[in-house]
């Protein structure tokens, strides 16, 4: 499985052989090759028989979005826009093509024109998969400069070439980016009525519901979202499938044969008694299950996180062997401050503490949430080391770290 | 004491003492009962999960209860009966406001230098923290709402005053909350849930002695509050120096309710129901037996919305403000409707 069972170079049929030639002979700015996607400028004579995305991304994993190819224009169907939301649609079509007649369940749907040449991103979990893609060039705009750990969007931060557009509380400001008009909004939710005024003024709002994925190489997949586009989807395509396999691989050797030595896991923190905690259905579930091993609350229902009692967590988890994800503390000593009940957990007292918060350099603030979104086999890996240090004894903490005594 | 009145007092008295061991023996998971009576006693050969979820969650949580819920009872019975009011409560000048401000302030603006800076300052942090940021609010508020209220005579206008302030401090709270991450406005929700289980055997050894001797001292203010209760000239006539016992009993019921909020959240409702409920009940407004019923009724009222809350055999939790007051309210309006001396009997 992974990269290579896809079929990458699929310039084949003869309407693909027509825009191959079609494309090579388009003075765009030294991009496209033969047989690729157009990831830069327009398409300048629009050839109807031709078919202008040879690279198509396929999607295996992810579950609340899809993509279906035409010639010059490809749709997109995202299942939620938001928690229990509606479906959307929308129609990404080749820059220089002409829009299409849009019939059906199509009427009305969001039209962007595609390759995109500038992306105001809402949230910070957009900014890897641009990094991966190498593709940071057509980011002009964040929600808030504070909250970007990424090297490259900071770089181009400090260059002048990013605005901020929800500045105060992630409200958006309307105006700001009406006037900027880039060429597409990637909002968390499209169910605000803020976005419906930004798109009534012209500028496409399409939504970015990855957070709802149940498990962790669903959520990773929408790179190939964002790849969609960029009509970057060769890259995303290889870059995916690559590190799919290291993710299955690295979780065939964590499960294959273990039954009797998987740790128990619990995660969460206690705020007056109230434990959070991953629910049964979450990511970090799945995550756990296939770092080899066993979710305390395996048998809860919730995707996201979930709120038990302090009492319900201590039956369920006081033998538990880990406890990973719990968050907001320096060392032992602090969390027994917080919460002195912390005690009756094995977990605790045997010091298993394992927080993923560690800063990427000194003084700035951990990427876990950003980064770890398009990387499950490093927090895999991370994972694997806590459960079962000798199966990956070459494995560095990408960012996971146990908590000292004080 | 009327025979009525001994036979409520006793009532109460025993549905306390029910309560109180239903609340160790019920929970969100289940613990057999031979259990809990052995870690009870500290006989427990074994200090299992059971035991540590009877020892250290259970019994901290129901004495708190009590002790919050004998607090507000009481206050709120000061308050109403010092103002007038039967809609005033112990938040009535402004504290709960100035509470919810201060923990705001920590809570939502971490980031903020002011915030961490008091929090660095006075070498506490997370819950402590709120705590503490939850109190100073409430006594700035307070201060402030005396030092204006000094030059008043008129309670009602003192009253008004409490409110517009707490205004005044709530459009501040909501300015913060406007501007702050999402991640952080799930845990100032958290908080205006209201919640008995943080307060851990350490906090109590705090909590408890506060408490225990605020209430203890306000109930010693019954002669005050009757002659109070006869206006302000009788209460002058009778020898009372109106104007101190009038601003003492407002500091005590404010600390009061202060302190349950610093550590349990902002408790609604049981302020302002207690008191209506026991004179419901007993038919009177005789402060020498409407103190002792209140501190009963309000332990025992506060014990019940904490096995409601924790909805017995599942791992979820209901905010218990939500409980106190869906399952106070039909309660207090039944009994309001019942009682021939009508709503207030000042």
């Amino acid at each position: 499985m992974g990269a290579t069972s896809i079929k990458r170079f699929s310039c084949a049929g003869v309407g693909v052989i027509l825009s191959c030639g079609l494309i090579t002979t388009v003075p765009t700015d030294g991009i496209s090759a033969a047989g690729t996607n157009l990831t830069k400028g327009c398409v300048e004579r629009f050839d109807a028989t031709a078919d202008y995305f040879p690279d198509k991304a396929v999607i295996e994993d992810a579950a609340i979005f899809s993509v279906e190819y035409r010639r010059s224009y490809k749709v997109i169907t995202v299942k939620d826009v938001s928690a229990g939301g509606r479906a959307e649609r929308y129609v990404l079509v080749q820059c220089g093509t002409p829009t299409p007649q849009l019939a059906g369940d199509l009427v009305g749907a969001q039209v962007v024109t595609v390759p995109i040449r500038s992306l105001f991103a809402f949230s910070t979990t957009n900014f890897p998969p641009l990094v991966d893609l190498d593709r940071v060039d057509v980011l002009t705009g964040v929600a808030q400069f504070d909250a970007v750990a990424s090297r490259e969007v900071r770089a181009r931060i400090d260059a002048g070439k990013v605005v901020e557009f929800a500045r105060v509380g992630l409200v958006i400001d309307v105006e700001r980016v009406v006037t900027a008009k880039p060429s597409l909004l990637l909002a968390g939710s499209t169910s605000g009525a803020t976005l419906a005024v930004i798109r009534s003024a012209g500028v496409p709002v399409v939504a970015n519901s990855e957070w709802l994925e149940s498990t962790a190489l669903g959520r990773a997949e929408w790179l190939k979202y964002l790849a969609l586009f960029l009509n970057e989807e060769r890259k995303a395509q290889s870059i995916y499938g690559a590190m799919k396999s290291r993710y299955r691989s690295l979780s065939v050797r964590a499960t294959a044969g273990r039954e009797l030595e998987r740790p128990l896991v619990m995660t969460g923190r206690s705020t007056r008694g109230l434990f959070t905690i991953s629910g049964g259905r979450s990511y970090v579930a799945a995550l756990i299950a296939d770092a080899g091993g066993r979710y305390a609350w395996a048998d809860n229902t919730a995707a996201g996180i979930a709120s038990v009692d302090l009492e319900a967590q201590i039956q369920r988890a006081a033998n538990a062997d880990v406890w990973i994800n719990g968050g907001g503390w320096k060392n032992l000593a602090e969390m027994l401050e917080d919460e002195p009940r912390y005690s009756a957990f094995k977990a605790y007292r045997q010091g298993q503490v394992w927080v993923y918060e560690r800063p990427v350099r000194p003084g700035s603030s951990s990427d876990y949430w950003s980064r770890s979104v398009t990387h499950p086999d490093l927090v895999l890996a991370d994972l694997i080391k806590i459960f079962h240090p000798r199966l990956v004894p070459n494995h560095a903490f990408e960012w996971y770290t146990r908590l000292p005594a004080r | 004491m009327t025979k009525r009145e001994a036979a409520v007092l006793v009532a109460l008295l025993v549905v306390l003492t029910a309560m109180f061991l239903l609340s160790l023996a019920l929970g969100s998971t289940v613990v057999p009962l031979r259990r809990v009576v052995e870690a009870l006693t500290g006989t427990a050969c074994e200090r299992d999960a059971a035991v540590i979820v009877v020892e250290s969650i259970r019994l901290p949580r129901s004495l708190t209860a009590m002790l919050a819920g004998a607090s507000l009872g009481i206050a709120g019975l000061q308050m109403q009966t010092l103002f007038k009011n039967p809609l005033a409560d112990p938040f009535a000048l402004g504290i709960s406001a100035g509470a919810s401000l201060g923990v705001a302030l920590v809570v939502l603006g971490s980031g903020y230098g002011a915030a961490a800076a008091f929090g660095s300052a006075t070498g506490v942090r997370g819950d402590a923290l709120v705590a503490l940021a939850a109190i100073t609010g409430a006594g700035l508020v307070l201060g402030l709402v005396l030092i204006v209220s000094s030059r008043i005579a008129n309670p009602t206008t003192v009253l008004i005053l409490g409110l517009m302030f707490g205004y005044a401090v709530s459009a501040v709270v909501t300015v913060l909350v406007g501007a702050s991450q999402p991640e952080r406005l799930q845990q100032w929700a958290q908080w205006g849930f209201g919640s008995f289980s943080g307060v851990t055997w350490q906090r109590l050894r705090l909590f408890g002695p506060l408490t225990f001797f605020g209430v203890l001292i306000a109930s010693a203010t019954t002669k005050q509050l009757n002659a109070l209760l006869l206006g302000e000239s009788y209460a002058r006539s009778m020898g009372l120096a109106v104007r101190r016992a009038r601003v003492l009993t407002m500091v005590g019921a404010s600390v009061l309710g202060a302190v349950v909020t610093a550590f349990c959240g902002p408790i609604s409702f049981l302020g302002i129901a207690v008191p209506h409920l026991c004179r419901g009940l007993l038919g009177t407004s005789d402060h020498r037996l409407l103190v002792p019923a209140v501190v009963l009724m309000g332990s025992a009222v506060a014990l019940v919305a904490q096995i409601v809350s924790l909805l017995p055999g599942s791992a979820g939790v209901l905010p218990l403000n939500a409980v106190t007051s869906l399952m106070g309210a039909p309660i207090v309006v039944a009994v309001l409707l019942r009682s021939r001396r009508g709503a207030f009997a000042g």
